[in-house]
C-alpha cells in the first residue's frame, strides 16, 4: 500500500501563565500529557498541546 | 499517540499537524489545525496560531472564573486499542502509534463490533456541506456562502464571524467548526448557530438534510482514512509528469499515472491478484477508471473508487505499456 508511514510524533505541551499576555512568554515544555496536566493545574495555566505526524 | 487518551482527547486523527487548547481538568477549548484538498498547510499559519493563543488565554480565564469539569469517558490510551493490542500480541513491535493509526485501530474494532457503519467515514466534516467558506487567516470569518445551501437558507453571509456551532460554544477556528460538525448527527438535523455581524450577535439554526456530510471524492481525497475503504482497485503508484506523458504521446493536461504497485501481498491481496488475473503490470501507465479519466490526483482516484463504485462491478480501466493502449477488465475487488 502506499500508505506512507515514517514517522515521528512529537507531542509537546507548553503550560501558559492565564494572567496576562506579559506572562505568556512563560513557557514549559514537556512531552507528557499527565506531567503536563499536572503543572498546569498547579500554575493555573492552560496547555498547548501540539500534534506533528509525519508520514 | 501511543500514551495519549484517544477517547477524551479527539480530534481530527486524518490530519499530520493537530494543537488542542485545553484546561487541566480535560474541558477542550479549541481545536486548530484542518488543510484543503491540496495542501496539508494550508489552514495553518503562525499568525492565526498567535491569535488563537492569545484569545485562548481570555478563554481560560473566563473559564477558571466558573469551571465546568467535562464528564471524562473511560480513558484509553492509543496503544492499548484492541485492534493495537492484537498486533502486539500477533509479535507485531509498535514503537510509536501515528495520528492516522488511531482511526485505522478503531475502525477495525468497528468492524469487527458490527458497529461501523459505512457513513462513519465522513469525519469532521468541511464548512463546505454547509455551504460556508471561511478565513485561513481570521478561521472563523465568512468568506463565502454558497447560493442553495443550509447557510445561505439560515442567512448568513460573507464577512459573518461565526461565534458558536451546535456542541462548540465558542467557535474560533475552522477546527472548531469541524468538530461541531464531526458532532452531529450525519442524519438530517437541525443545527443552532451563533454569529457576529456589524458588532451584534444574531442567532439561526442550519437545516441540514439527510446525508449532509456525504462529501465528494476530491475533497475526502487526502485522508489516510480512504485506505480502509472497498472497494479498492489493488494497485497504485505515481502520477506522470508532462515530459512522461508527451513522450507516451498523451496530451500533457491528461490523468495519468505509473502503476508502481500492485497489492498482492497481506489481507489485501486478493485485490492486486484480481488486477494481475485481468492482464495488469508493473510500469503499466493507467489512463482511464471505469470510464472516467479527469481525476485531478492519484489520491483523487484511490478515493473515487472507494466512495463512488461498488465492490464486484464489471470494470474496465484503460492503461498504456509502452505506446499500446489496452483495455482491461475485472470485477472491481471488495
Amino acid at each position: 500500500m502506499s500508505r506512507t508511514s515514517i514517522a515521528v510524533v512529537a507531542v509537546l505541551l507548553a503550560a501558559l501563565p492565564a494572567q496576562s499576555n506579559e506572562q505568556a512568554s512563560e513557557i514549559t515544555w514537556q512531552t507528557d500529557l499527565g506531567a503536563a496536566r499536572k503543572l498546569a493545574a498547579e500554575k493555573k495555566a492552560p496547555l498547548l498541546v501540539v500534534f506533528r505526524c509525519e508520514r | 499517540m501511543r500514551a495519549i487518551d484517544v477517547h477524551n482527547l479527539r480530534f481530527d486523527f486524518d490530519l499530520t499537524f493537530a494543537v488542542v487548547l485545553m484546561h487541566s481538568d480535560g474541558t477542550i477549548y479549541h481545536r486548530y489545525g484542518g488543510r484543503g484538498p491540496d495542501h496539508a498547510n494550508s489552514h495553518l499559519s503562525l499568525a492565526s496560531l498567535a491569535k488563537l493563543l492569545e484569545e485562548s488565554l481570555a478563554d481560560h480565564a473566563a473559564y477558571d472564573r466558573n469551571p465546568a469539569p467535562p464528564r471524562a469517558a473511560e480513558p484509553m490510551a492509543a496503544i492499548d486499542l484492541p485492534a493495537l493490542q492484537r498486533r502486539i500480541k500477533e509479535g507485531q513491535q509498535i514503537e510509536c502509534v501515528h495520528c492516522h493509526t488511531v482511526n485505522d485501530a478503531e475502525h477495525e474494532d468497528a468492524v469487527l463490533g458490527n458497529s461501523w457503519k459505512k457513513d462513519d467515514l465522513y469525519n469532521y466534516p468541511d464548512p463546505a456541506r454547509l455551504g460556508l467558506t471561511l478565513d485561513t487567516a481570521r478561521q472563523n470569518v465568512v468568506t463565502a456562502v454558497a447560493t442553495g445551501s443550509a447557510a445561505a437558507a439560515a442567512g448568513l453571509r460573507a464577512g459573518d464571524e461565526v461565534a458558536a456551532l451546535g456542541e462548540q460554544a465558542c467557535v474560533r477556528t475552522l477546527s472548531d467548526v469541524q468538530w461541531a460538525l464531526h458532532r452531529a448527527p450525519f442524519a438530517a438535523t437541525k443545527l443552532d448557530v451563533r454569529y457576529r455581524r456589524d458588532g451584534a450577535e444574531h442567532a439561526a439554526t442550519l437545516a441540514l438534510p439527510e446525508a449532509w456530510k456525504r462529501c465528494p471524492p476530491e475533497e475526502y481525497a487526502w485522508r489516510p482514512f480512504k485506505w480502509n475503504l472497498s472497494p479498492s482497485s489493488g494497485f497504485g503508484g505515481s502520477e506522470l509528469g508532462r515530459d512522461a506523458k508527451k513522450k507516451l504521446g498523451l496530451d500533457e493536461n491528461a490523468f495519468a499515472f505509473r502503476v508502481d504497485y500492485i497489492v498482492d501481498w497481506g489481507k489485501e491481496a486478493h485485490r492486486g491478484n484480481a488486477a494481475k488475473a485481468a492482464g495488469l503490470r508493473k510500469g503499466d501507465v493507467l489512463v482511464s477508471f471505469a470510464g472516467k479519466s479527469d481525476f485531478r490526483s492519484v489520491p483523487h482516484f484511490h478515493a473515487w473508487v472507494s466512495l463512488t463504485r461498488t465492490a464486484g462491478e464489471d470494470t474496465e480501466f484503460v492503461v498504456m505499456r509502452g505506446k499500446e493502449q489496452l483495455a482491461l477488465r475485472y470485477e472491481l475487488p471488495e
